[in-house]
């Protein structure tokens, strides 16, 4: 995709959560590809080591891609929580496209890794995003919000909290949700 | 494939297991799942099993390690050698790399060497850059920047195919802020405001000399900021956050040496971001304010002891940064001193323009505060920039010598100061009688605001044109007898606030307002000025110069008469003279000049020198100079005498210098020349009438002398420069309380403390008030709420001690024993004996006769020595009567009595609760004496009260 015809501007992207929010359905999709757009951007300088640094991290970006393409003195708080589910999906996106370009390239390499800080000992087993990928398709078979939940935890690092604000329920089903996709998951990946 | 109907009993089942107890869930499964169908079984048994296995699968969300290798995996072991240097151990490793201790075998020395990713070395232009940016700065060699030797790359090593790039940098030993801050959470204490000041200064001054070369550091935070076990505050890594990421990640988390217990505060997600700017989290270019900013974070967290914005997640941070301002100080400590929180709150402005609108600036206000703090004896932090702790002798001169002699006195009022009905304060002045009043509004186009020229230049360091514009235009109009000029720091409060101009008109009464801008590109300058009704906001006249950087005194000059033409008004022969000279001809001399300004007194006095070096002819320098060297001499007197051969030299170049008699002034205060520092103090207000110091100061000397009308007259001459500052109410309200009658002053402090309110100076004015009305328990109950409210400000503790001692009330903290062991020769605040003295009597008291005894023969001794040595402060006089009169040499005390009376002591109020005077109550001599300073003072109240009318009159 190029780039360059994603040059969004702050007022679109706020006018557009705010007919989202509003009721305008269609408003989301014209809003997909502007955040994908802005993502994308953002996570190809990452990925093409254009920036400087060596994580990328996934909560940082979709803040940084929300301060930048949103008004922040105009958008009503549901609007946060919209973006953030739209970019949550988005990132999955992005990453799990990056895997898979990765895996191709250098078969049976580890796409991911985590970043060395106190949270993630280092031992902490790779994940492979495809397969979580797939198995995040059939979880939302069997339960949308579940993988939903998924996507907001691990792609975009939300906490418990913020993710309960993005999809609009308590922090005990949120809680409930990400424990039993978290090892089904483990369970389908063959982690347990 | 479990159906959603499955996978919803499935998750019915999981949830309600896990409410179990571990052992009971296997019974649970079997009695639940009796009859329900093999799928959801086997699917809750697998998910069981897998919640069993602790671990963190998914728990730490996506994130890409681009190469595994590069992060932090490459330990150096020590002996191994990267260029010249040997390796000794890892100090500590972030984001950017790890650090290590080295030896540098070439020069003997140790260096901290930091290795840069690998990814930097492949980007030459980049790593180019930064190393502009990181040498400009180190080659400052300024002591708060931490100098880098280096940057290059290690020849490849066995094992290590790629070269690495490396910084080796100067070695700082000590503690970072963040561990020094981690310390004192961790035991449960705060900062002391002295050392939070202290540290803040030296990076503000630090930053300040960065920004002038030109470089913008965008990353201070406590990592970033390292403090030595001499006290000496070093900032690394300039440069390093560009090389950095940018956007949000300008600040690039886990950079320093040791970012992890950032990460480990709860409540926190990324730690830098605590300390970025609005415009860094919009992504907007930076510049030397942006630097402000995080400095006024890290101030903020190091008083309050909790960072300045937090949230808890990123977002959340800066959302608060953007939108929020922090808790008030006071909220979160009760009572930290109100100048602390204005200087917080104008670095943490949103909108740059609000902001300190340099490094300087920031390091002015918070030298200004330091040596108000170190000058009253800053108990909690022991030293102070100003070289040590100070004395409180001669107290209350500190306001004023400070005030309006610090190079930025606005500083003091910085911030949203309510303005509101201040235009009460004018009306104490309107004039008398129907044509005085006609006169005034006739006039009014003579009372003049200069507001800060506005620097659109796009490099900071040009900053200095700007800031020389408005400070010679207004030095120029100052000088004018005709004229009224606002001081500075009346003019703050209407920065950035609608209808400015009508405000100042109504407010103040400000008829015109010269107001400006500079845009300096390369060598040229354009400058535009206008003069402007207040009231009509129209243009009187405007004139805009292109010229050449080189001609920027000359264009001063020409503006300042230009302006004085436009105003029509008329100049003394002498003015005119005047007017026509440039302060110096050396451009160089006169950035630097303008840059001492801005300095804490120590550098400033480097600064000057410098300037006087490259213009030795230059008076004004000398004449700041001497100021610099007052400020050092109260912590240490040998200063003093170099401040007097500095203003002599000032005044040999240009006997028509203001300010050099002003600065001779303060040092001939300092060391008690009150005659003289009067005589110096007059001819500086003759010659520069708007200079608020000389009044102020003048009025505080009529105040030791005993002349309380002639210091209420210049008081309130001062406080027509700035009638809506704390600090010329202050200053005002000492000589009315001085007068039998105080419902005058008991007015005028009302309403002081209805627009400061709990402003410290304002209560301690309440405090004398309630002394001078006979109720010192009232006083001590006031001196007692403002302790509990700063218990670590001097000031307070002085007032406790001395109010309760006046009170003969119990010192329950031994406050005067504590204060007494710091400096027994201080100056008390409102009794004439020095604190030692005062404290001799509690010693008796206890049975410590000998003890006492000691101390005042030695107070006796230095009381005689500084009397003969040319002191005239009559305190000295009256310290050796009340020790002779405790000790009962009745004639002793008499007659040093009779003497005190006859150098200005008028006090008699004071004296009758004296505890130290009980002997002589009904002594007829003793009671002579305090008659005639009864009646001496009557007749000066009469003398005020026909002089300044409108103020007391009901």
């Amino acid at each position: 995709m190029d780039d360059s015809e994603f040059a969004p501007t702050g007022d679109s992207v706020t006018e557009l959560l705010r007919a989202w929010s509003t009721g305008d359905s269609a408003a989301s999709d014209k809003l997909i590809p502007l955040v994908y757009g802005e993502l994308h951007r953002q996570a190809q300088r990452y990925l093409r080591r254009e920036v400087e640094g060596h994580t990328l991290q996934t909560t940082a970006l979709v803040h940084e891609a929300y301060l930048r393409l949103v008004d922040q003195r105009t958008t009503r708080w549901e609007s946060r929580a919209q973006f953030f589910g739209i970019a949550a999906r988005l990132m999955r996106r992005i990453l799990v496209d990056h895997a898979r370009k990765h895996n191709a390239a250098k078969r049976g390499g580890s796409a991911i890794q985590v970043p060395l800080d106190e949270r993630a000992p280092a031992q902490e087993s790779d994940v492979d995003l495809v397969a979580l990928d797939d198995a995040l398709v059939r979880l939302a078979l069997m339960d949308e919000r579940q993988a939903r939940v998924v996507e907001l935890r691990y792609f975009t690092g939300l906490g418990i909290n913020e993710t309960a604000e993005a999809l609009g329920i308590s922090a005990a089903t949120a809680k409930r949700d990400w424990v039993i996709a978290r090892n089904w998951l483990k369970v389908e990946l063959g982690g347990a | 494939m479990t159906t959603p109907e499955q996978w919803q009993r499935v998750k019915l089942l999981f949830d309600a297991a896990l409410e179990k107890r571990q052992e009971q869930r296997a019974d649970f499964i079997a009695e639940a799942c009796g009859a329900e169908d093999p799928e959801v079984r086997q699917q809750l048994e697998a998910l069981l099993r897998a919640h069993r296995e602790s671990d963190r699968f998914l728990e730490t969300p996506a994130a890409t390690v681009l190469q595994a290798s590069d992060a932090g995996h490459s330990i150096l072991t020590e002996g191994q050698r990267i260029g010249r240097y040997r390796i000794e151990r890892l100090l500590g490793s972030g984001g950017m790399g790890e650090v290590y201790l080295a030896e540098d075998p070439r020069l003997g020395r140790k260096v901290a060497l930091k290795l840069l990713p690998k990814d930097l070395a492949a980007d030459a232009d980049r790593l180019r850059r930064f190393e502009l940016e990181a040498r400009t700065a180190s080659a400052l060699s300024h002591p708060n920047v931490c100098v880098i030797y280096e940057i290059a790359d290690s020849e490849s090593q066995a094992g290590d195919a790629a070269t690495r790039s490396f910084i080796a940098m100067e070695h700082v030993p000590g503690e970072s802020l963040r561990q020094v801050l981690d310390a004192h959470a961790t035991a449960g204490t705060r900062m002391a405001a002295g050392e939070a000041i202290r540290i803040a200064l030296q990076m503000a001054s630090g930053l300040d000399a960065a920004h002038a070369a030109g470089v913008v550091h965008r990353d201070i935070k406590p990592e970033n900021v390292m403090i030595r076990p001499d006290g000496l505050v070093k900032i690394l890594d300039f440069g390093l956050a560009k090389l950095a990421r940018k956007g949000i990640f300008g600040a690039s988390d886990g950079e320093s040496v040791d970012s992890s217990s950032v990460h480990t505060r709860p409540g926190m997600v990324m730690g830098t971001i605590q300390y970025m700017s609005p415009e860094q989290a919009r992504g907007e270019p930076v510049d030397g304010r942006t630097d402000v900013w995080s400095l006024g974070a890290v101030l903020y967290e190091m008083m309050a002891g909790r960072a300045a914005f937090t949230g808890k997640t990123a977002s959340d941070v800066m959302v608060a940064l953007l939108t929020s301002d922090p808790p008030a100080l006071s909220e979160l400590l009760g009572g930290r001193p109100v100048d602390l929180q204005r200087i917080v709150n104008q670095a943490l402005a949103k909108e740059r323009e609000d902001r300190y609108q340099s490094a300087a600036e920031l390091a002015t206000a918070l030298a200004e505060l330091q040596g108000r703090l170190a000058h009253g004896f800053d108990a909690s932090s022991g030293g102070t920039g100003l070289g040590g702790r100070a004395n409180l002798r001669g107290w209350p001169r500190s306001t004023a010598l400070l005030h309006g002699l610090v190079a930025r006195p606005w500083v003091l009022v910085a911030g949203t100061v309510v303005v509101f009905s201040i235009a009460f304060a004018m009306q104490f002045f309107r004039s008398r009688a129907p044509t005085d009043d006609a006169r005034r509004s006739m006039n009014q186009k003579y009372v003049v605001a200069v507001l800060p020229f506005e620097n659109l230049s796009r490099d900071t360091a040009n900053g200095y044109v700007a800031a020389g514009m408005t400070e010679e235009i207004t030095s120029q109009l100052s000088q004018l007898s005709a004229l009224r000029v606002l001081t500075r720091s009346a003019l703050v409060p209407f920065r950035g606030v609608p209808e400015r101009l009508a405000r100042m008109d109504k407010e103040l009464g400000v008829g015109s307002v010269v107001e400006g801008s500079v845009r300096v590109d390369g060598k040229r300058a354009r400058i535009t000025v206008q003069l402007i009704n207040a009231r009509s906001g129209q243009a009187i006249w405007s004139q805009q110069y292109d010229r050449d950087l080189s001609d920027m005194l000359a264009i001063q000059t020409e503006v300042g008469r230009s302006i004085t033409t436009a105003l029509e008004a008329s100049l003394t022969p002498a003015e005119a003279r005047r007017a026509g000279r440039p302060p110096t001809v050396d451009i160089a001399a006169y950035e630097l000049y303008m840059r001492a300004l801005g300095q804490a007194p120590d550098v400033a006095a480097k600064t000057l020198q410098q300037a006087i070096e490259a213009d030795p002819t230059f008076a004004r320098a000398y004449a700041r100079l001497a100021r610099s060297w007052l400020f050092m001499g109260f912590s240490n007197r040998i200063y003093l005498d170099s401040g007097l051969q500095a203003a002599n030299k000032a005044i040999v170049l240009d006997p028509g210098l203001a300010y050099a008699h002003f600065a001779l002034g303060g040092l001939q205060t300092e060391m008690g020349r009150l005659r003289a520092s009067r005589a110096s103090f007059l001819k500086a207000h003759q010659l520069d009438p708007n200079l608020f110091g000389a009044l102020a100061d003048l009025s505080l000397t009529e105040l030791y002398l005993g002349r309380y009308d002639e210091s209420l007259h210049w008081a309130s001459q001062a406080f027509l420069l700035e009638p809506n500052t704390p600090i010329a109410y202050y200053h005002l309200a000492l000589p009315l309380l001085k007068f039998e009658n105080v419902t005058a002053a008991e007015r005028f402090l009302v309403r002081a403390e209805r627009l400061f309110p709990d402003h410290q100076r304002i209560q301690l004015n309440f405090a004398l008030l309630d002394i001078y009305r006979g109720r010192p328990a009232a006083a001590l109950d006031r001196a007692r709420r403002m302790l509990s409210r700063d218990p670590e400000q001097p000031e307070n503790q002085w007032l406790v001690a001395e109010t309760s001692f006046i009170a003969r009330a119990l010192d329950p903290e031994n406050l005067l024993q504590r204060l007494a062991e710091v400096e027994p020769r201080s100056q008390s605040m409102f009794l004439p004996e020095t604190i030692g003295t005062l404290h001799g009597l509690d010693l008796v008291r206890g049975g410590a006769t000998k003890r006492a005894d000691s101390l005042w023969t030695d107070a006796v001794k230095s009381a005689k020595h500084e009397l003969s040595s040319g002191d005239e402060h009559p305190d000295r006089q009256i310290e050796i009567a009340a020790i002779g009169a405790v000790r009962g040499d009745v004639p002793t005390a008499l007659d040093w009595l009779e003497r005190g009376y006859q150098a200005g002591y008028k006090d008699y109020r004071v004296l009758a609760r004296d505890p130290f005077f009980d002997n002589l109550r009904s002594n007829p001599r003793y009671q002579q004496i305090i008659l005639r300073m009864k009646s001496d003072v009557a007749a000066m109240a009469k003398r005020a009260v026909i002089a300044n009318d409108t103020l007391f009159a009901p």
